[in-house]
């Protein structure tokens, strides 16, 4: 049995539950199963939306420890969906260890959805959120543009790493320009709806459920991490737009 | 028909944004029936005048649903979570309060933001009594089972040496 190996497996399926935005105690659950189920009686983990620390006792008594950084993180509810039936397949089958870590290789560079699907998706959350908080069909349609908008630049920003804070200002920025400019040019078009519809691209789902989560499944340090987040996410599109506000009420003294 | 037509929204927006994190296949369908019966359980509760009890209500029928969800379909319960929230965000509360803010009229913006605070706290309440409850029965559930073979372990023990003698 190569415990060297157990580990590398177990950390990174780990770290790729965190990448992709399960919760702390379904990662760190996920690796004890793992490892008690390849034979290690004793497994400490602590794990958090940044970093990972694995130490698991080897039979003779020598330890290993694997300290595991988690870079970039966004949200991708397939892979953790395969990733926990993969888990729970190896928890129960044992499969060889080399198979396992094949597998999570391959979930890791699935690309998901295609490029056009995505901005489908991007596209249609605006539209439906528009006409959800009671924009007519003329404001989803403009919205629907600045979800396609929103999704070509947060696929440039993704591509060369940009700060997703100035990202964020940035987007919600755009957003608001063109919900602005277009309800100056059409009076009949509800600014606000469509930017609430628009930005709902960019409010993180995670926000809300993932850190309450976190804190009352007793992962404080986690769950505030993930608030401070989604706070100062918050606050970038208010920035964002605000700042859009600002401008355009400037240019055309509204 | 005032109701069903904003749960469909709901419904199409939960869609697009399962297209946006890879969901697919029918646990999609099922995460974003979530979003519909989550608003649907917002606007039964309308005739009680008060929003935040209302968010509260739709977020405690959307954990259950999604707890429901993921035993039946063997899944991770955040992505059913985290999909049928989206349409509780408060967004507008969030909307309003910068607007105020960019305007200068301070008193305003406190109470509209204070006021969606509130909103996500009822929600937060809502998801935590459920998973806690849901969490406290499985753990009681296991200890039983735990309690019940030892306690078939010791009678077949105290069994044997009775038949040798």
């Amino acid at each position: 049995m190569d415990y060297n190996q157990l580990v590398f497996v177990g950390t990174e399926i780990g770290r790729l539950l965190v990448k992709y935005g399960a919760e702390i105690y379904r990662a760190e659950e996920s690796m004890h199963r793992l490892f008690s189920a390849y034979g290690v009686s004793e497994s400490h983990i602590f794990a958090m939306t940044t970093c990972i620390n694995v130490t698991v006792c080897q039979p003779d008594g020598v330890p290993i420890t694997r300290i595991c950084r988690v870079e970039d993180r966004c949200i991708d509810l397939g892979k953790i969906d395969r990733l926990n039936s993969l888990c729970r397949h190896a928890c129960t089958q044992r499969p060889p260890l080399c198979d396992i870590r094949r597998e999570v290789r391959k979930i890791d560079l699935d690309s998901g959805n295609s490029k056009p699907l995505r901005a489908l998706g991007f596209a249609g959350v605006a539209f439906a959120f528009t006409l959800f908080y009671g924009g007519n069909a003329a404001d989803a349609v403009i919205s629907s543009f600045t979800g396609l908008l929103v999704y070509w630049m947060q696929d440039f920003f993704l591509r060369y790493r940009a700060n997703s804070f100035f990202s964020t200002i940035l987007e919600s920025a755009a957003i608001g320009l063109v919900c602005f400019v277009a309800a100056h040019m059409d009076p009949g078009l509800n600014a606000d709806r469509m930017i609430i519809g628009s930005v709902m691209n960019l409010v993180p789902g995670i926000a809300i459920t993932s850190f309450m989560r976190d804190i009352l499944l007793a992962d404080y340090l986690s769950g505030m991490l993930r608030f401070v987040e989604s706070l100062l996410v918050a606050m970038a599109i208010a920035l964002g737009v605000g700042a859009a506000m600002v401008f355009t009420r400037l240019l055309w003294g509204v | 028909m005032q109701i069903l037509l904003p749960c469909f929204y709901s419904f199409v927006a939960c869609v697009a944004y399962c297209m946006c994190v890879n969901l697919r296949g029918w646990k999609m369908v099922w995460a974003s029936l979530g979003g519909a019966i989550g608003w649907g359980a917002y606007l039964l509760f309308s005739f009680v005048n008060h929003d935040i009890f209302q968010y509260f209500m739709s977020s405690l029928a959307v954990s259950i649903y999604s707890e429901a969800m993921a035993r039946l379909n063997k899944s991770p319960v955040t992505g059913f979570l985290l999909v049928s929230m989206l349409p509780m965000v408060p967004g507008g509360g969030i909307y309003h309060a910068m607007e105020y803010a960019v305007s200068g009229n301070t008193e305003q913006f406190m109470s509209v933001g204070l006021h969606t605070f509130g909103i996500a706290g009822a929600l937060a309440l809502g998801v935590l009594l459920v998973s806690s409850t849901v969490r406290l029965t499985g753990t009681i559930h296991r200890e039983k089972r735990l309690e019940l073979a030892r306690l078939l372990r010791q009678r077949e023990n105290s069994k044997k040496p009775g038949a040798k003698s």
